[in-house]
């Protein structure tokens, strides 16, 4: 009888809703054990330390010991940091299979046992597997309340106070630092980029005042990171340099904040530009733009046109203080064709 | 519709089609096809002359006469007409498979990309991008018309087995187009380069027409356009019904073969130039039907300014909307086309 | 008929859908990258393995193992109502545009909040559905429901939406982009009592109108004079059961996003394999069934890469409708 099915049907329904209940009391007071944590004998200096993260505060009790990076400022951050790296974000390059080395150009390679995982789709499992005690996320691509969460249930979680990209890369590596119980370490860090700098502004003097444009070309239209709204041009902002007032007082709308989209039509206006820095997001969008036939017919592409790599892309989405170094010296060969002003 | 209002239905269009329409139905043809020629005409020449950069009027003679200065020239005659001839044709192509594919399966609702032609065509340039590095536009217009060919001749073979009557194609089209679409999400998933490299492609764009893609896409649409004007009649009589056409000497399952390859061609070769673009072959005929009657001949002659004009004012919209940067013309012909599809559907009521 | 059928037909296929729903449960909860035996995984069940593996197993892959159960379920159950209705085994509950209006609010709120949570990203994608929804009811106002202006207005309407989607993922960067793709193809990582439990609710509730509605649907079946001359009033009969349908989709769309397919497909096998005599029934444990395999392949074929649901759902989908054909070709 149809009815009675559905009847047996509903009450299975509700017997499923009521076990789930039940272990959901009894999960819960699983998860309030968190798993044991080797404490570090010789400094609890600043422990217990509680952060603000966007989705929720976390408390650290003591030092962590093994250290889950996954976003690249963090794996960079608690390297530099000398903390016991156990699971890592693979660099964009292994990632898309252009390199078979996960490890950043910029990091110390880390030691054969580590956990490699994807940054843009976290195996949460992968991360419990190497039984991390701190989480590092500030730098996380595709962090949201449910992962965060999830992850908490391993270990606590760093991440961002505001949203990614939001702090600067001075504050990152603070925070990072704080919850690895190294704050001294970060200032040092932190010293060495700002050096590094006005090392690089003080050989370049052509460097004060010029220009750049710096844009990722798609599909007939470049996307110009010009605005100070925008970490790459801000970067680009602390060497001396100035975005091309020709493109930046353009106005309009970008396609992400801080950027001005300007099509290929208008490449004339590229030409007088100090150093043009060009990103793709393909090798066939590279030669769309490369061989358009405005684009190739600016003087600037012979001289002062320069691709970038797709690490050194990825690193200037987010330039963290570690980086920095290395960043410059991959830019070096473009900004010294700037011309002196 | 009872049978018997079908069948009346029915022999009225055989009698309207058969016996040359009458004046007044080829004389409502041909004034339309003149209006629209005018507005063709000046979407032309706002296509050539609107932009990023815009053409000032004062320059149009220089233009004309090739003493203006070099990189306007350039600007006019490397950019702003291969766009122009690329719109027009990609409009006309998918308006045209998008009459066929109505009409092959006596549903209004369906579209060019019925068959899984898209899809076939965005797998393979998936692929393409992400297993082989292609970096030519050519490589990537090859590798469209190069899915788009395998998707077709495998619905083919698979649809027009068994039954003669559409919906078999139909679910042959739907079956492979879902497949190969979740396996190609796979894949962009998990290559993010792939995923960026494909986003682009995705929106549909006419902003960098390589003239090689134009040269190898002319004959692909000559031939596709060749045989659905050889099969107009055909059609016609498939429009009665599969068993009024067998009557009629036709052959439905033939028919339908020829078409939906016709169908595929073209798809393909708009595909390859501009990528996917979607709904301008679903609205054209809505568009074209009220004023031209339904006779594949005279929708189809119609329907190429129609799209044509469609697909250029898409264009020409997309330069100005977002100045100075572009919008990708697969979103405008959506923002243009539903609109109208709206407003069509409510006056009809 | 062949004995397998007369086998098949007498009940046994509902204890082999049954069995194989257990099998892929326990599948489940015994596969994942944090490797563990299938000792240790009783000893979870049973509250007497340490604290950690007591999370992954209790807190992690059986809510995820469940969801997958219920939503397949709901999305089933959806399937065939809505099949039934609009008596065309195409029918779905996109035909209205619900799922790319999902997707539109749930890109708006990507990228105007920072940081959005879980509840406003479930919200969003409610709120943007049921408004495309009313959108073409609106605007095919007076034509009938299921009528041939009611379908074209939905494809209208999806159609903007969708080419707005389309651009809204375009233009934003690539971990936004890429968070979008991953809710759009449908998942269910992430997926923890916290959240599981209110959709359980939800469908709880959607379900019991269904289940009260459900005895109407044969009669339905018969035609609209029939029904009325039985006495049913076939307005509010329709009304409740797409109420009761469409209620199932959204909760399962707002919590794991548009799992495509199942619904599709979930009454078709179950009309070949179960007995016909209670469809929506048989719908559910074979959708059930379906996304279940389908979200254990998702997160385990492909160690350690995880691929959403939706993109194995699809393509499963559109393998077993090819291989019907090539079945049906062949006879």
């Amino acid at each position: 009888m149809p009815i009675r099915r559905a009847l047996r049907r509903l009450s299975l329904t509700l017997g499923a809703l009521a076990a789930s209940a039940a272990l959901l009391a009894g999960c819960s007071a699983a998860a309030a054990s968190t798993p044991d944590r080797t404490t570090d004998a010789t400094s609890s200096a600043g422990f217990p330390v509680t952060l603000h993260n966007a989705y929720g505060d976390v408390t650290i009790a003591s030092k962590p010991s093994r250290v889950a990076a996954l976003g690249y400022a963090d794996v960079a951050l608690a390297s530099a940091l000398d903390a016991n790296v156990v699971v890592a974000p693979q660099s964009f390059s292994a990632l898309s299979g252009a390199d078979s080395d996960p490890n950043l150009p910029y990091v110390d390679p880390l030691p054969e046992g580590t956990t490699w995982i994807n940054p843009m789709n976290v195996n949460v499992e992968l991360v419990a597997a190497a039984r991390p005690d701190v989480i590092l996320a500030t730098a996380g691509f595709t962090l949201d309340q449910a992962l965060y969460e999830q992850l908490s249930d391993i270990a606590p979680v760093v991440t961002y106070e505001k949203q990614l990209y939001a702090a600067t890369s001075e504050d990152s590596a603070r925070r990072v630092a704080t919850a690895l119980g190294e704050s001294k370490a970060a200032d040092e860090l932190i010293d060495k980029a700002d050096a590094a700098i006005a090392d690089l502004r003080k050989e370049l003097p052509n460097l004060d005042g010029g220009t750049f444009l710096y844009g990722q070309a798609r599909d007939g239209v470049v996307v110009m990171l010009v605005e100070e709204a925008n970490v790459t041009a801000r970067f680009m902002h602390r060497l001396g340099l100035v975005a091309l007032p020709a493109v930046a007082e353009l106005g309009g709308a970008g396609s992400v904040p801080g950027a001005i989209d300007v099509s290929f039509e208008q490449a004339r206006l590229f030409d007088d530009a100090g150093v043009l820095f060009m990103t793709y997001q393909s090798d066939a969008l590279r030669e769309a733009f490369e061989d358009n036939p405005i684009v190739a017919a600016q003087p600037i592409m012979e001289s002062r046109y320069v691709p970038v790599g797709l690490e050194t892309a990825t690193a200037l989405q987010d330039p963290n203080v570690v980086a920095v170094p290395w960043l410059l010296d991959r830019l070096r060969p473009g900004l010294e064709l700037v011309p002196a002003s | 519709m009872s049978p018997a209002r079908q069948g009346a239905t029915a022999a009225d269009r055989v009698a309207t089609t058969r016996s040359g329409r009458g004046h007044s139905g080829r004389g409502r043809s041909l004034a339309a096809a003149a209006v629209l020629l005018v507005i063709l005409a000046l979407l032309l020449a706002a296509s050539v002359l609107i932009g990023s950069r815009p053409v000032p009027p004062d320059r149009i003679p220089g233009l004309l006469l090739g003493t203006a200065d070099a990189d306007l020239l350039t600007l006019v005659n490397e950019v702003r007409i291969p766009r122009t001839i690329a719109a027009a044709l990609v409009g006309a192509a998918l308006a045209w498979a998008g009459t066929l594919m109505q009409a092959m399966t006596r549903n209004p609702l369906a579209e060019p990309g019925i068959l899984g032609v898209g899809s076939g065509a965005a797998f393979t340039v998936t692929i393409a991008l992400s297993w082989f590095g292609v970096r030519s536009a050519l490589g990537i217009a090859a590798a469209s018309v190069l899915g788009a060919a395998v998707m077709t001749v495998v619905v083919l073979a698979l649809g027009l087995r068994g039954s003669a009557d559409g919906s078999r194609l139909i679910l042959a089209g739907v079956a492979f187009s879902m497949t190969i679409s979740g396996v190609q999400l796979g894949i962009t998933l998990l290559d993010p380069r792939a995923l960026d490299a494909m986003r682009g492609w995705s929106a549909g764009s006419l902003a960098t027409p390589d003239p090689a893609v134009l040269w190898i896409s002319l004959p692909l649409l000559a031939v596709g356009a060749t045989i659905a004007l050889l099969l107009r009649r055909p059609l016609d009589a498939l429009s009665l019904g599969d068993d009024l056409a067998r009557s009629l000497g036709s052959h439905p399952l033939r028919t339908r073969g020829g078409v939906a390859v016709a169908a595929a061609l073209l798809v393909g070769a708009a595909t390859a130039i501009a990528g996917p673009i979607g709904f301008v072959g679903l609205i054209v005929p809505h568009l074209v039907r009220p004023f031209t009657g339904p006779g594949t001949a005279q929708v189809l002659l119609v329907s190429t300014f129609v799209g044509a004009v469609l697909m250029l004012a898409a264009d020409v919209v997309g330069r100005i909307a977002l100045w100075p940067g572009e919008l990708p013309v697969g979103v405008v012909t959506a923002a243009i086309g539903a609109p109208i599809l709206l407003l069509l559907v409510r006056g009809r009521r | 008929m062949s004995a397998m059928a007369a086998i098949l037909t007498r009940g046994w296929g509902w204890l082999v859908a049954c069995l194989l729903l257990i099998g892929v449960l326990v599948a489940s909860l015994l596969a994942g990258d944090l490797l563990l035996g299938p000792a240790e995984v009783w000893d979870a069940v049973t509250g007497r393995a340490d604290a950690f593996t007591t999370t992954v197993v209790l807190s992690w892959r059986l809510p995820r193992a469940l969801a997958a159960v219920a939503f397949g379920a709901a999305l089933g159950a959806a399937g065939a109502v809505f099949q039934s209705i609009t008596r065309n085994p195409l029918g779905s509950p996109d035909v209205i545009g619900f799922n790319t209006g999902a997707y539109t609010g749930v890109l708006i709120v990507l990228l105007a909040v920072p940081a959005a949570g879980f509840t406003l990203i479930a919200g969003a994608s409610l709120a943007g559905g049921l408004a495309t929804a009313a959108l073409v009811v609106l605007f095919s106002r007076g034509a009938g429901l299921g009528g041939r202006t009611f379908i074209l207005t939905g494809i209208a309407v999806s159609a903007l939406l969708g080419a707005t989607n389309t651009w809204l993922v375009y233009r934003t960067d690539t971990a936004t982009a890429t968070a979008g793709s991953v809710w759009a193809a449908g998942t269910l990582d992430s997926t923890r009592w916290h959240n599981l439990a209110p959709a359980l609710l939800g469908l709880a509730i959607a379900t019991v109108i269904l289940v009260a509605v459900t005895p109407r649907l044969r009669i339905l079946a018969l035609g609209d004079d029939l029904t009325t001359a039985l006495g049913l009033r076939v307005r509010t009969s329709r009304v409740l059961l797409v109420t009761a349908a469409v209620a199932l989709t959204a909760i399962t769309t707002a919590s794991a996003g548009p799992i495509l397919f199942i619904a599709l497909a979930a009454p078709h096998l179950a009309r070949v394999t179960l007995p016909r005599r209670h469809p929506i029934i048989a719908a559910a444990l074979l959708g059930a069934l379906l996304l279940s395999a389908a979200d254990w392949l998702a997160a385990h074929a492909f160690a350690p890469a995880q691929l959403p649901v939706g993109a194995v759902t699809i393509s499963i989908g559109g393998a077993y409708l090819v291989l019907t054909m090539l079945r049906r070709s062949n006879r």
